[in-house]
């Protein structure tokens, strides 16, 4: 005779896991935008200095080919956006990541009002 | 023991091993697993390694959870596109670096995706490892990786309908290792017609077995609400940062792979 009180006992214990389950996944790509943890590295103090905040970016690579250098560049990046690949490129020592949430930028607007 | 009680309790590890084995799989909301200062070092490491090599284009993996807990045959969990870019920062300053061109499951409703641009700074900060690939396409597919970019076509690419386990050979689902792989399709055959790059990715690409076992996967496609099966065959499929280097190299698309390893 099957024990009630023994399958009530698995299936908790089964439910409990599955439940478990919700959590992962088995090739979870690991892909979202890790928004928050950035926000709060650009905040750390020590960070700051170092950190600038994108507004725009678009490829460096010369005029007549496939696309356009802002005219914002400089001379020397202008040289470098019509190097052939494979040339060693210039890189800035300044930590560049992505501009604020629209609703941190918003209240930056205020504060400038 | 009965028998109805031994499936049970069989039923009841399988389970239970399931949820430890599956658990953790975003890097999202999580906690950063490096100092500021350690991600800033390694993530203007990996730039300068692609600049001094002349790159304007790169493609770069990140492993976002613990390495214990990916499926056998995985390195990394995310992989993106960098292209050498002039930035405009808040002050009106202009600095050259690398842009990352991602798909991201969407943070608020896990079962869709959106296209985002960031930074190696972003892009690594929630990593588990410091470690990562620097993999330089040849000049000529550099190229038409920028014109595919520059042009915002790349775009066109994408499909919202996120699975984790996207079988990269049909368009139900997308992941984000599958659009990398579409825009490297697309730029090669110089097309955005998807069902064009579906049929070339069947032909030429050799996809990534995803090793779990049955059980396991009914319950994470139950569960998880970016785990879907309806898109596979017998077989789970799907693609992988290494799949994709592996399919660039057989058809001798890649310049160098630099690996980068600060791991302490």
């Amino acid at each position: 005779m099957f024990n009630i009180k023994k399958l009530f006992i698995i299936g908790v214990l089964l439910f409990t896991g599955l439940s478990s389950a919700h959590a992962g996944a088995a090739s979870e790509n690991a892909s979202k935008a890790s928004k928050h943890s950035v926000n709060a590295v650009a905040h750390s103090a020590a960070a700051s200095a170092q950190v600038v905040a994108s507004v725009v970016a678009v490829p460096l690579i010369a005029v007549g080919s496939i696309g356009e250098v802002s005219k914002a560049a400089g001379n020397d990046l202008m040289k470098t956006a019509q190097t052939p690949i494979g040339t060693p490129l210039p890189i800035s020592d300044k930590t560049v990541t992505v501009g604020p949430a629209p609703n941190e930028a918003i209240k930056r607007g205020n504060d400038n009002e | 023991m009965s028998k109805p009680l031994k499936i049970i309790v069989l039923l009841v590890v399988v389970g239970l091993y399931s949820s430890i084995s599956l658990a953790n799989s975003s890097q999202a909301d999580g906690e950063l697993q490096f100092s500021a200062e350690k991600l800033m070092r390694f993530a203007k490491r990996v730039e300068k390694v692609a600049a001094d090599n002349g790159a304007r284009v790169i493609i770069i993996p990140r492993l976002g959870r613990p390495r214990s807990k990916l499926p056998r045959g995985f390195e990394y969990t995310h992989t993106g596109i960098g292209v050498y870019s002039l930035i405009t920062t808040e002050s009106g300053e202009t600095v050259p670096g690398y842009r990352i061109h991602n798909l991201y499951q969407s943070n608020e409703q896990s079962d869709r995706s959106t296209t985002v641009d960031d930074f190696p700074f972003d892009f690594y900060a929630g990593v588990y490892e410091l470690k990562t690939a620097v993999l330089i396409p040849k000049p000529e597919l550099q190229q038409k990786l920028l014109k595919l970019i520059q042009s915002g076509d790349h775009l066109q690419l994408h499909n919202a309908n996120y699975s984790a386990i996207s079988n990269p050979y049909n368009t139900k689902y997308q992941n984000c290792n599958e659009y990398v792989l579409d825009i490297i399709n697309a730029a090669v055959y110089g097309t955005t017609d998807i069902a064009k790059l579906k049929q070339t990715s069947e032909t030429y690409f050799d996809a990534q077995p995803v090793v779990v076992g049955p059980l396991k996967m009914m319950f994470a496609s139950i569960f998880s609400p970016s785990i879907k099966v309806s898109d596979q065959s017998e077989d789970i499929i799907t693609t992988s940062y290494t799949s994709i280097k592996d399919y660039l190299y057989k058809y001798d698309l890649v310049d160098k792979e630099i690996i980068i390893n600060a791991q302490p």
